[in-house]
């Protein structure tokens, strides 16, 4: 199944990809800006040339009848026919050219015109010249193409933005000596160019994220490798290896400082650690002597006592309170030891289906009800500690009784194969047993909660099986089926000297 | 027989002189190691029993000694489990057998003959109480000359009654001797265990061999 879980680097490339997005977009919209204001010059611009020009041919019917050669030799056909407007109007603001229709909407004497500007001496005397030429040309049959009329000084144009039958256009409004102008160009013109930059910009913006993503995902890859280095050498390191290190190679002095200050944290836990394993092992130690005394005197004074009397009786019961003192020591003392890794082993040859067949004489007598059943290979030795490896039979063997069902089974098996020696252990439990395979070779792990308070023990013995067996090197499981078996198996190898 | 116990915790040696001198052995009991060195080096022992650490002269110093200067007289140590590199040393350095703290003084009886019947193969493997035969190194047993099949639990169980009759033991005891300290003393193994082991042994008697003792345990009686 596949579930979402918060990933350092998948937030990084969720970052870079939207810090990139919003670079992206301001830089869009300061172009778009930029690039529509300087549209708009250019309008403006375009819009005076041709005010300038037409102005001085109002007069002048056949330049209106021509435009489009007009349009063409200015703007280079920059804008369509449809896209320019000029109208012509007295100083009565009546309109007396036109190119085009003149759109309802539009009435003359609402829009700001400049005041009409005043001719000078030298104006006059300009036009007239002008005049005197062009009727001259008109006579020889020429004209002259880049020749002008001139009508006299023009104010500069004001601009402005107006919809007319529903679309944008640029006006521009102007005044002559005696007649007024108006030039409008379709604001549309010149948004062809801003929109090919638009959709270049949106078609670009999924590929830069993409790279954006995909840029962050790798770096923060190579950002984390040395904390992946961390936590692989982490793995390794076990409560028994606490003195490994985290080797320093040539690493980035930020990781240097990350490894150092670990290496640090692993020495302090590795001193506590050895202190708290010491401790226990000589408490434990500690406790033998006591206990010796103690024992030693007890049994002593039981014998001495009456036969069949009390306190005879009570020493019988000190003795017994007393065995169980000696046994959570040996435990204690057993798994400081396997933790400090000095859980040593006096291996001799031991007889494995003779004490496999011990603990079945056993299971039948601790529970009669029990349904039995068993193959055991005959004559299996093993190199082993034989008191420990016992102790690991009736660990498993005492929890198949104790967390059984009334009535249940048990199913006991040891084979020899090849180089190892499997004992099995499979037995039924009651439903209403909750079990954690991951956690069931805990210490002081004790399966349901509320049932553990009936059932005798303090939750070391299959920590300590596992502990035993390891030492061994061997290996336990345990499988729990939904038909409500549990089975322990245990792999020893024949010889674990020669492992 | 004669034994020397060289164990520096008083009431631990008190507690093992008492056992020996119950089940008929004679010795010597010191508390020290320079002593214990000195006595075991000029007299003659069947066994020597030594605690590991003592003061002095320590208990594997005192058997590389002894060794050293030839007396090949069976030890056996007593330790801790958590002294294992001192027991393995120790097994090395020529002691025979170990025994871990805590213990009860017929275990160390036991061990102490179990050495003593590793040079004698015939009588001292040959238990006789009564109509009753034990061979320990056959592990047969005889009633009224007639051979009885016995499971290795009852063997051991009856083996310990045999080697110490008359002497109460408490449940706790037995289970230790024939199972080990980590079975829980509440179970009814031992009694069960007795009951099969009076059916096969008891067999045509008016009074059991192994008789109950009442809050405690069971006591081997010698029966005519």
């Amino acid at each position: 199944m596949f579930h979402l879980r918060k990933s350092f680097r998948l937030r990084i490339a969720l970052y870079s990809a939207f810090i990139s997005f919003i670079v992206l977009i301001s830089v869009f919209l300061i172009t778009r800006w930029l690039l529509s204001h300087s549209n708009e010059k250019k309008l403006d611009s375009d819009i005076r040339a041709i005010g300038l020009r037409q102005i001085s041919l109002i007069r002048e019917p056949r330049f209106w009848e021509d435009l489009d050669n007009v349009y063409d030799f200015l703007f280079e056909t920059q804008y369509h026919r449809d896209q320019v407007m000029i109208f012509a109007l007295d100083k009565e603001l009546q309109l007396i050219r036109k190119t085009n229709e003149l759109p309802p909407e539009l009435s003359f004497d609402k829009l700001p015109f400049p005041a009409l500007v005043k001719r000078d001496d030298e104006d006059q005397a300009l036009i007239e010249k002008r005049s005197k030429r062009l009727n001259s040309e008109r006579r020889f049959g020429y004209e002259s193409s880049n020749f002008r009329y001139y009508s006299g000084p023009v104010s500069d144009p004001i601009y402005l933005d107006r919809y007319l039958s529903d679309e944008s256009w640029r006006l521009g409004l102007m005044s002559g000596s005696r007649e007024y102008l108006m030039v409008a160009i379709h604001g549309a013109a010149l948004k062809s160019e801003l929109r090919k930059f638009e959709t270049a910009f949106m078609a670009s913006i999924p590929a830069v994220l993409f790279i954006a993503g995909l840029g962050g995902w790798i770096l923060s890859g190579i950002a984390l490798r040395p904390v992946n280095k961390l936590r692989s050498a982490t793995q390794t390191i076990q409560s028994r290896d606490l003195h490994q290190r985290i080797p320093i190679e040539d690493e980035d002095h930020e990781f240097d400082d990350l490894i150092q200050a670990y290496n640090q944290m692993l020495e302090r836990l590795q001193r506590s650690f050895e202190q708290a394993t010491r401790f226990s092992s000589d408490a434990a130690h500690e406790l033998k002597t006591p206990l010796a005394v103690l024992q030693g005197s007890i049994a002593q004074a039981m014998r001495d006592a009456e036969a069949g009397s009390d306190n005879q009786a009570l020493f019988s019961e000190f003795l017994e309170e007393l065995q169980r003192l000696k046994a959570i020591t040996q435990k204690l003392l057993l798994l400081s030891k396997a933790d400090s890794g000095q859980l040593d082993l006096q291996k001799h040859q031991m007889n494995y289906s003779e004490a496999v067949e011990n603990l079945l004489y056993d299971i039948e007598i601790l529970a009669p009800s029990l349904n039995v059943q068993h193959s055991i290979q005959k004559d299996i030795y093993i190199q082993a500690d034989s008191d420990l490896l016992k102790q690991v039979l009736q660990n498993l063997c005492s929890n198949s009784i104790k967390y059984n069902k009334p009535k249940g089974c048990i199913d006991l098996s040891l084979t020899e194969e090849k180089n190892h020696i499997h004992f099995r252990i499979r037995n039924t439990i009651s439903s209403s047993e909750s079990i954690d395979s991951s956690r069931i070779f805990e210490r002081f792990y004790r399966g349901d909660q509320s049932r553990s308070k009936e059932v005798d023990g303090v939750g070391l013995g299959l920590s300590i099986s596992a502990e035993i067996i390891n030492a061994h090197r061997g290996s336990i499981r345990v499988e729990h089926d939904q038909k409500g078996w549990i089975t322990f198996l245990t792999i020893l190898p024949k010889n674990s000297c020669l492992s | 027989m004669k034994v020397l116990v060289v164990e520096d915790e008083k009431r631990i040696l008190d507690f093992v002189r008492k056992g020996f001198e119950e089940s008929g052995f004679s010795g010597d009991y010191c508390a020290n190691g320079d002593d214990g060195y000195i006595l075991a080096k000029t007299r003659e022992y069947d066994v020597l029993i030594l605690d590991i650490m003592l003061p002095g002269r320590d208990g594997l110093s005192i058997l590389k000694n002894i060794r050293e200067k030839g007396i090949s007289t069976p030890v056996i140590l007593l330790t801790a489990r958590s002294e294992l590199h001192e027991r393995l040393d120790g097994l090395n350095s020529g002691a025979d057998d170990y025994l871990t703290k805590p213990f009860f003084v017929e275990e160390l009886i036991a061990r102490v003959h179990s050495l003593m019947r590793r040079g004698d193969r015939q009588s001292s493997n040959l238990l006789e109480v009564g109509s009753l035969k034990l061979n320990r190194y056959t592990r047969e047993v005889y009633v009224d000359g007639e051979t009885t099949n016995l499971s290795t639990r009852e063997f051991n169980l009856l083996e310990y009654f045999m080697r110490f009759p008359e002497r109460v033991f408490s449940r706790t005891q037995l289970l230790e001797h024939v199972w080990d300290y980590n079975y829980d003393p509440n179970t009814n193994l031992i009694d069960v265990c007795v009951q099969r082991l009076r059916k096969k042994i008891d067999e045509g008697r008016e009074s059991s061999y192994i008789e109950s003792v009442r809050g405690v345990g069971y006591r081997f009686k010698k029966l005519d």
